[in-house]
């Protein structure tokens, strides 16, 4: 995946509270890295690849937590 | 706007520099403000989006209750459907939090620089094709 240059990533959150969610990311996301979706900050706990990469985009899904509201 | 703001968005990957400079020009920049209503389930449409700032909520309005499909951010594309079977919309879709920024291009001047340019088409459709398989292999995961 280290040949991508943007990453198209799926997220869902566990416990279904929240909906999750689809945003590009300029660099790979990594378990333990913090994202935050519409507000809300989510910890990252599982990464894997949805689809083959194409071109510059790597294709991932992510599984994340919920930690806190953003600032 | 200028034909490298195009370049990350994952539905224009593949073409050259000269086609995403063909479509800026007929993209629109649009901003809505926090939580404004962007598109209506169950009415007409002919645009697509492209969220360059921001992010958006996708949601089904039922007879009692709204429920959110997925928020979408940067880079991503929604309205897309409009494109394909001129249907009405499947959802609903309102600014995020943040209010977001988008580029919207109007399914006329789309097919008209479709059929102007194939390849450009061709390369656009490829990657609606895999935006809405992404799309789908989410939603299947986020209802396990």
């Amino acid at each position: 995946m280290s040949q991508a240059v943007y990453y198209k990533v799926s997220f869902v959150v566990e416990g279904g509270k929240f909906p999750g969610g689809i945003i590009n990311c300029d660099q790979e996301p990594l378990v333990g890295d913090e994202v935050t979706l519409d507000g809300h900050v989510f910890i990252i706990t599982e990464v894997m690849e949805l689809m083959p990469p194409s071109g510059d985009f790597g294709f991932l899904h992510a599984t994340c937590r919920y930690v806190r509201e953003a600032a | 706007m200028d034909h490298k703001s195009l370049a990350s968005v994952p539905l224009f990957a593949g073409l050259t520099a000269g086609s995403l400079t063909q479509l800026a020009a007929i993209c629109q920049e649009q901003t809505a403000a926090p939580h404004k209503q962007i598109i209506t389930q169950n009415t007409t449409g002919e645009e697509v989006f492209i969220i360059f700032n921001g992010s958006v909520e996708v949601f089904i309005e039922g007879l009692e209750q709204e429920r959110v499909l997925v928020v979408l951010g940067k880079g991503q594309v929604f309205g897309e459907m409009a494109l394909i079977d001129q249907g009405y919309r499947s959802a609903s879709v309102r600014a995020g939090k943040q209010g977001c920024a988008l580029y919207l291009i109007h399914s006329q001047a789309f097919n008209a620089l479709c059929q102007s340019n194939s390849h450009i088409g061709y390369i656009v459709m490829r990657n609606l094709a895999r935006d809405l398989a992404f799309k789908l292999r989410h939603q299947n995961l986020a209802q396990m």
